[in-house]
């Protein structure tokens, strides 16, 4: 884009403004444009306008709340979407956004749902096939399942919010995750090695494990931020580029290169490549100062 | 992720994880095709084609302008359902990042060529999608690739079937104890579904084609990445359950390059120069197996759903256009797979 590059603040008013014109009637926000609400771009336009946004969005964050609310069952567990029955992986964020907004009750019953949540471990008949510990227990996708990088971190975020640092589900799960990362560094979805040869990390579970684990360095998490910020100028992705922001912006180091890239994606993109969800991540990013709302430091 | 699975082939499949195979056979008896399966699984060389009968069509192919005219020849071999003034929806392999150059997806020449050869046919719109199961950032995929100015060049429409709207729908068949599925809503109510897979090698599974594209239609919402969940509960019964309650109305196997070795994303790339097209996911997979040098009824969904979703066997299916000897390509297989080998 030509001209005079726009200003973090500029481009959050805009962004902002954006966001709360997708808002739909029912108080939520879908993934996409003109689509149904659902649970995860509504938590994440919760989060990012409870810090970026101004008095205007005081309504539209109540009637968003609502309708979070209503997705929540009676085990404390979140929904994806009112067509979804069952508990999710989105458990951790929805609560979140509510906690945000001071709904305690909300988030202290999501708390003890997820501190208490079932997952599978297993012992392996093969030693070899696995390169990581089976045994260690985080958080699964669904319920019972098995555990994963990306829904281990959102709810270890989430509690450690709640003041949960050395509870020891949430210590098990920072194990986990130390065990799940590449030799290389970085995280991928939860298998550094399958049948003894390597895989490949990625940049969204990156981000939420340095997210997951701000409060905690070490020679795991510099490796992984190292390999995170080596991907400058590779991540031509909203959603990637917004969790990586995210992550560089809680541990100090969004610098107005990495912030420009953002800036500059979000305008360049089409309206289908940037809907609530990427712009929510976007703006949380960019957020400047205070209490970041996914910080654990 | 797969659970504590036994790495070689011959031990009792179902005996795996989730159900055992004497529950998957009271789950499945009693009902129409579930009824059928139930006679054939577990046994690693029976199968049952039950009269089906299916045609395939293998053709020559390479990644350039004239790809578009080699699927319609396909088309013209083995007719896809009428799809004038429909929506076709063409589910691709995208899975992951690519990297190291390696042949992981549906090469996005395909892509264009299939979406072309059915607009050609009267389709009113083709949009192309899938729901990338170890990557959750589709168009970071889309973009890598080189798919996304292409999609723009020939206003094709991309869908991310991970967040996507869902929908909810009778598991038609119940392999694996569920009752009910999520899928992504846009490949559930497409008027025409269509598999485009990679022709690969699967660690688990044993070859990745038509039939285990279909993982993608269903909810990434509700089921998070991987979709997990079905690899407990086994990942041929998922297979199957999909295959039984949205299957593919046809299928084009991109095998042009395949992946052989260590796949679905780590394997080696293996020039095999050909497209298997055909209007039965598993006739197709089976031709496609059989071309890789696999024997088709020694993986595990193929032999289930024999007879019941379709033939596997050779004297059922139909071969035109090249034949199988002529484009046979031996795949590398894992140490634990060799028994899948012909």
């Amino acid at each position: 884009m030509a001209g005079e590059p726009t200003s973090a603040s500029t481009w959050t008013a805009t962004a902002g403004a954006n966001l709360l014109g997708l808002q739909n009637a029912d108080g939520g926000w879908p993934y996409h444009a003109g689509q149904a609400s659902a649970t995860e771009p509504t938590a994440l336009a919760i989060l990012a306008l409870s810090v970026s946004g101004d008095d205007l969005s005081a309504e539209p964050l109540n009637a968003a709340a609502a309708w979070l609310g209503a997705r929540q069952r009676s085990d404390g567990l979140f929904t994806a979407c009112p067509v979804h029955e069952e508990a999710g992986w989105l458990t951790p964020l929805a609560a979140l956004a509510l906690h945000q907004r001071g709904i305690t009750s909300a988030s202290q019953a999501a708390a003890d749902a997820l501190l208490t949540l079932p997952v599978h471990t297993f012992r392996p008949f093969w030693t070899g096939t696995y390169g990581y510990d089976t045994q260690i227990q985080g958080w699964p996708w669904t319920p019972g399942d098995f555990s994963f990088v990306e829904p281990t971190c959102l709810a270890m975020v989430f509690l450690k919010k709640l003041g949960h640092f050395a509870t020891p589900r949430v210590r098990e799960g920072a194990r986990l995750l130390r065990d799940r990362a590449l030799a290389a560094g970085g995280w991928n979805y939860g298998e550094p090695r399958v049948l003894g040869g390597d895989l490949f990390p990625a940049i969204g579970p990156t981000a939420l494990a340095l997210l997951a684990l701000a409060d905690e360095p070490d020679e795991t998490t510099t490796a992984g931020l190292n390999w995170l910020l080596d991907q400058r100028g590779r991540i031509s992705s909203l959603l990637s580029l917004g969790w990586a922001a995210i992550a560089l912006n809680v541990l100090g180091w969004l610098d107005s290169d990495w912030q420009a890239a953002v800036i500059s994606r979000w305008q360049e993109l089409a309206p289908e490549r940037r809907g609530p969800m990427e712009t929510s991540l976007c703006l949380l990013g960019l957020v400047s100062g205070g209490d970041h709302p996914l910080g654990v430091l | 992720m797969r659970d504590d699975r036994h790495p070689a082939p011959s031990t009792t499949p179902h005996q795996r994880r989730g159900l055992t195979r004497r529950e998957f056979l009271k789950a499945t008896a009693g009902a129409g095709p579930a009824a059928m399966l139930a006679g054939c699984v577990g046994d690693p060389f029976r199968f049952q084609d039950n009269g089906l009968t299916a045609a395939t069509a293998i053709l020559r192919a390479g990644y350039d302008s004239q790809l578009a005219d080699v699927i319609e020849i396909g088309f013209n071999l083995v007719p896809p359902p009428d799809v004038t003034n429909k929506n076709v929806l063409l589910k691709v392999n995208l899975v992951d990042l690519p990297r190291q150059d390696k042949p992981i997806v549906t090469n996005p020449a395909v892509v264009i060529a299939a979406a072309e050869a059915f607009r050609r046919r009267g389709a009113a719109e083709v949009v192309v999608a899938d729901g990338p199961a170890l990557e959750r950032d589709a168009w970071q995929i889309v973009d890598a690739i080189g798919l996304a100015p292409l999609l723009q060049e020939h206003q094709l429409r991309f869908v991310d079937l991970n967040t996507a709207e869902m929908t909810r729908q009778p598991n038609a068949l119940g392999a694996t104890g569920l009752d009910h599925l999520y899928y992504a809503r846009p490949a559930w109510e497409a008027d025409v579904l269509v598999s485009v897979p990679k022709m690969k090698t699967h660690h688990w599974a044993g070859v990745s084609l038509a039939m285990k594209n279909m993982f993608g239609t269903l909810s990434g919402q509700a089921y998070g990445m991987q979709r997990n969940i079905f690899h407990r509960r086994d990942l041929d019964h998922a297979v199957l359950d999909f295959n039984h309650t949205r299957p593919a109305d046809y299928a084009i196997v991109d095998g042009i390059v395949g992946l052989e070795g260590d796949g679905p994303v780590r394997g080696t790339p293996i020039d095999v120069g050909v497209l298997v097209v055909g209007n039965n996911p598993t006739a197709v997979d089976a031709t496609a197996a059989r071309i890789m040098a696999v024997h088709p009824e020694r993986i595990d969904y193929l032999r289930a759903a024999a007879g019941a979703l379709g033939p596997i066997g050779e004297a059922s299916i139909e071969q035109r256009g090249e034949t199988i000897p002529s484009v046979r390509t031996p795949f590398q297989l894992l140490p634990h797979q060799a028994a899948l080998v012909t």
